[in-house]
C-alpha cells in the first residue's frame, strides 16, 4: 500500500519510537511533503570514478576492496559553486536527509520529472529501500541527456515514496547483516563484502590453484 | 715507477655530480609505486595502540603511550607529495608555508575544520576573520603573516598537527590559537589583555626575566578561556584529553611560553566548577589526579615557582605562590567580562539535545536524525488526526520545526560518548591483562567505535553547514517574496 501523505506523517508520529518513520532534517515540509511522496535534497558530498586508475573492475579478483579504493575519489561539495556532470558521467551522492524505516515500512527512490527531462538520472537500478534501513540514501546520478548539467547540494533532486508491508518484515535490514546500514556519507560499492562473492572468489582461486598445479 | 699522480676533480665537477645525485633521487621519488590512496590515522593509532600492547600488562599505560606515539607516527601514513598537491604550495614546513601565504589565498584543510569554526563563531555571534586560515601542518601554532605588498592586511594562520586533521574530536583545540589572533588584534587596537601587556598586579618588584614567561604564561591561559568562550565543553574536553595524553610527559613539564598543563587543567576545572555538566570534567580530572607526584600538590603555583626561581633564583619562593595564580584569576576574570561585553559567549548547551546526539552516537544512527530532536509534538499528532482541509495542513505544519544542535553541542555530546567508550574499554580491558590477543580485539573493536564516532561526526558537521546555508537561501527567498 502506497502511503498518502496523512500516512507518512501518521507514520513519523508513532508513539513507539522504534516503530517510527524518521526523517531528518527536512529544512521545509511544506515544499517537500508531496501527495504520496517526499521530496529529498542533494548531499555534500560525492564520489567519482578515477577511470585512469585501472583497466577493469573484476568482480571477483580478491583485490576487490583496494581497486574500488583506488577508483573511488570522494570530494566534498560546495553549496555556492556546486559540481558539474557531464553527459555519460556518472557518479554517486546521498541524500541530505537520513531516514530510519521501521520494520513494516519499505520505501522507493524516484526521479523528478524536471530533471528527468533535463537526461539527469538519479539512480540506474538501486531504487529500493528494504524496511529497517537507516542512514542516507544513495543517488547513482548519470547524465544520458546532451548537455554539461552543473548540480548544488541542497537542491530537490529526488523524491521518496513509502509502502506499508502487510505484516512486519521478520529479518529486516540491520547493523549487524548488512553492508550500507547506518551510512553517514556517500559510500563506493562494498560488493567484496558480500559472503556469496566471497565465497565465488574463494572458489575461483581454488580452481585456478588447481589448473596451474595441473599444468 | 712512480705512481701517476690523480687528477683532483674540479668544484665544477663536483657540483655537476652532485646535481645529477640529485636529480636521480628527485626521478626516483617522482617514479615510486603509486599510494594505494591514504591510511587512515586510525589504523596508524591501531597499530600502535597493538604494538604497545605487547610490551606491558599495564593497559592504561599502554592506551596512553599508545596514544602519544600514535599522534606522533600518524604522519608518516600521509602522502607528502599528495599533502602538498592539496595545499598547492612547495613546502612542508609551517615557516615556508607562511611565506607563501600572499600568493595561496584561503586553505582548505579540512573542509569541516573551517566549517566547525565558523558555525561556531556564528553561533556565538562573533565574526570570523576573511584573515584567518587554517593549514594542516606542524605543531598547533598560530602563524601571522604580514605584507604590504598583498594588501596590508595581516592573515593569520592556525597550524593543526597533521594527523588531527582526521581526529574531528580534537578540532575545537583551534579556538586557543584563535585566541592568539585575538589577543594581538587587541594589542594593536591599544586593548588591555594582550600576553605582551605587562604583569601589573603583584609584580611590580620582580625583574624582568621573572615577568617575560608569566606574561607568556598568562597570555596562554586566556587563550584557553577564548577557546572555553566560543566551544564552551567542546573545548574543555579535548583540552582536558590532550593534557591527559601530555601527561605521560608529565603534568609539570613547562617551558618560558607555556605553562605546564596542570596549571591549565586546574584553571580551566575552576571555570567549571558550578556548572552541572562540570560533573563530567571532574570524572576525568580524578583520571588526571593520580598522575601528579605529590611535588606537584601544591598545585600548579608550585611548579610556577620552579619556573621562577630557575629565572630569578635570588626571589623566595615562598613569596610566589600566592601571588601568580591570584594574578592570573584577575586577569581571567577581566577578560571574561571583555568577552562578555563582545558578546562572545555561546548558547546554553542544552542538555536534552546533547543526549540525544549522544544516543545516536551509541546506537551508531545517523545524527541527523537528531536534528529533529523531539519528533513531532502531541499537539501535531491531534492536529493531524482531525486535519483533512489544506488550510489546517498549513498550520498544521508550521507547527514543525527542527531543533537543530549547535556545532559546540555536537562536539560535546561526541566527546562524552568517547569517554564513555574509554572508560568501557579500560574496565572490560582490565579483565584481559593476562591475555594480549584478547585485548588486541577489543582495542580493535573500541578504535572502529571511535573512528566511526569520528565519521558520524563529520557528517553531522556537513549536515549542519548545509542546513545553515540553506535555511538562509530559504529565508533570503521569503523575504524577497
Amino acid at each position: 500500500m502506497l502511503l498518502s501523505d496523512i500516512d507518512i506523517l501518521s507514520a513519523m508520529c508513532r508513539l513507539d519510537a522504534a516503530k517510527r518513520l524518521q526523517i531528518a532534517p527536512i529544512v521545509s515540509w511544506k515544499k517537500q511533503l508531496q501527495p504520496a511522496s517526499v521530496d529529498v535534497r542533494l548531499g555534500p558530498e560525492v564520489i567519482v570514478f578515477r577511470r585512469e586508475m585501472e583497466s577493469k573492475l573484476d568482480l571477483l579478483s580478491p583485490e576487490g576492496e583496494e581497486v574500488t579504493r583506488r577508483l573511488a575519489h570522494r570530494m566534498g561539495v560546495d553549496p555556492t559553486n556546486g559540481f558539474v556532470i557531464h553527459p555519460r558521467d556518472f557518479l554517486l551522492a546521498t541524500t541530505f536527509e537520513s531516514f530510519r524505516l521501521p520494520h513494516d515500512i519499505a520505501a522507493r527512490l524516484e526521479g523528478k520529472s524536471s530533471w528527468g527531462r533535463l537526461g539527469l538520472q538519479i539512480h540506474s537500478t538501486a531504487g529500493f529501500i528494504d524496511p529497517g534501513f537507516a542512514g542516507k540514501i544513495t543517488f547513482e546520478i548519470s547524465n544520458v541527456g546532451t548537455l554539461p548539467i552543473r548540480l548544488y547540494p541542497g537542491l530537490l533532486v529526488a523524491q521518496v515514496c513509502f509502502f506499508k508491508t502487510e505484516s512486519s518484515s521478520r529479518k529486516a535490514y540491520e547493523k549487524s547483516r548488512n553492508k550500507y546500514f547506518g551510512q553517514l556519507r556517500t559510500e563506493a560499492s562494498r560488493y567484496y563484502k558480500d559472503d556469496e562473492i566471497v565465497r565465488f572468489i574463494r572458489f575461483v582461486e581454488d580452481e585456478r590453484r588447481r589448473a596451474r598445479e595441473l599444468s | 715507477m712512480a705512481e701517476k699522480a690523480r687528477p683532483t676533480p674540479s668544484p665544477a665537477a663536483c657540483f655537476l655530480f652532485f646535481e645529477v645525485l640529485l636529480l636521480t633521487r628527485s626521478i626516483l621519488y617522482l617514479l615510486r609505486p603509486a599510494q594505494p590512496g591514504l591510511e587512515q590515522p586510525a589504523q596508524g593509532l591501531a597499530r600502535a595502540l597493538r604494538d604497545a600492547a605487547r610490551q606491558t600488562g599495564d593497559p592504561v599505560e599502554n592506551l596512553v603511550r599508545g596514544l602519544v606515539e600514535a599522534i606522533n607516527e600518524a604522519e608518516s601514513p600521509y602522502d607528502d607529495a599528495e599533502f602538498l598537491t592539496q595545499i598547492g604550495v612547495q613546502a612542508k614546513e609551517a615557516t615556508l608555508l607562511h611565506k607563501q601565504l600572499g600568493f595561496l589565498g584561503r586553505f582548505e584543510l579540512p573542509l569541516e575544520l573551517e566549517h566547525g569554526l565558523l558555525l561556531c563563531h556564528s553561533d556565538v555571534g562573533f565574526p570570523y576573520p576573511d584573515t584567518l586560515h587554517l593549514a594542516s601542518t606542524g605543531d598547533f601554532a598560530l602563524l601571522e603573516h604580514r605584507s604590504a605588498r598583498v594588501s596590508g592586511v595581516a592573515t593569520s594562520v592556525v597550524a593543526v598537527p597533521a594527523a588531527f586533521a582526521n581526529l574531528p574530536l580534537y578540532w575545537p583545540l583551534v579556538a586557543h590559537e584563535y585566541g592568539h589572533m585575538y589577543l594581538r588584534g587587541r594589542a594593536d587596537d591599544g586593548g588591555n589583555y594582550s600576553r605582551d601587556t605587562p604583569f601589573v598586579g603583584h609584580f611590580g618588584y620582580a625583574e624582568a626575566a621573572l615577568e617575560q614567561p608569566l606574561q607568556m604564561w598568562k597570555g596562554e591561559v586566556l587563550c584557553d578561556y577564548m577557546g572555553k568562550a566560543l566551544f564552551d565543553y567542546a573545548f574543555l574536553f579535548p583540552a582536558l584529553a590532550y593534557f591527559f595524553i601530555r601527561s605521560s610527559m608529565g603534568l609539570a613539564t613547562f617551558t618560558t611560553t607555556h605553562p605546564a598543563p596542570w596549571i591549565r587543567l586546574q584553571l580551566l576545572h575552576d571555570a567549571t566548577a558550578t556548572d552541572p555538566l562540570a560533573i563530567e570534567l571532574a570524572k576525568l580530572m580524578e583520571g588526571v589526579t593520580p598522575l601528579v607526584k605529590p611535588a606537584m600538590e601544591a598545585g600548579m603555583v608550585g611548579v610556577g615557582c620552579v619556573a621562577c626561581l630557575q629565572k630569578v633564583t635570588e626571589i623566595a619562593s615562598s613569596s610566589i605562590p600566592a601571588q601568580i595564580l591570584p594574578e592570573i584569576r584577575q586577569s581571567l576574570e577581566a577578560f571574561g567580562q571583555h568577552l562578555v561585553a563582545m558578546q562572545v559567549k555561546p548558547k546554553q548547551p542544552r542538555k536534552d539535545v546533547i543526549a540525544n546526539l549522544e544516543r545516536a552516537f551509541t546506537e551508531g544512527t545517523p545524527v541527523d536524525l537528531c536534528f529533529a530532536a523531539n519528533g513531532l509534538t502531541a499537539d501535531v499528532l491531534t492536529a493531524m488526526q482531525g486535519a483533512r482541509a489544506s488550510g489546517d495542513w498549513t498550520a498544521m505544519l508550521s507547527q514543525l520545526s527542527c531543533s537543530t544542535p549547535t556545532v559546540a553541542e555536537l562536539f560535546a555530546a561526541a566527546w562524552r560518548r568517547r569517554l564513555a567508550i574509554q572508560a568501557e574499554f579500560l574496565a572490560e580491558s582490565s579483565k584481559y591483562t593476562n591475555s594480549y590477543s584478547d585485548l588486541r580485539e577489543e582495542i580493535d573493536r573500541i578504535l572502529e567505535s571511535i573512528f566511526f564516532l569520528g565519521e558520524n561526526l563529520k557528517a553531522g558537521l556537513r549536515s549542519l553547514w548545509l542546513l545553515g546555508h540553506l535555511e538562509r537561501v530559504l529565508k533570503d527567498a521569503t523575504e524577497r517574496h
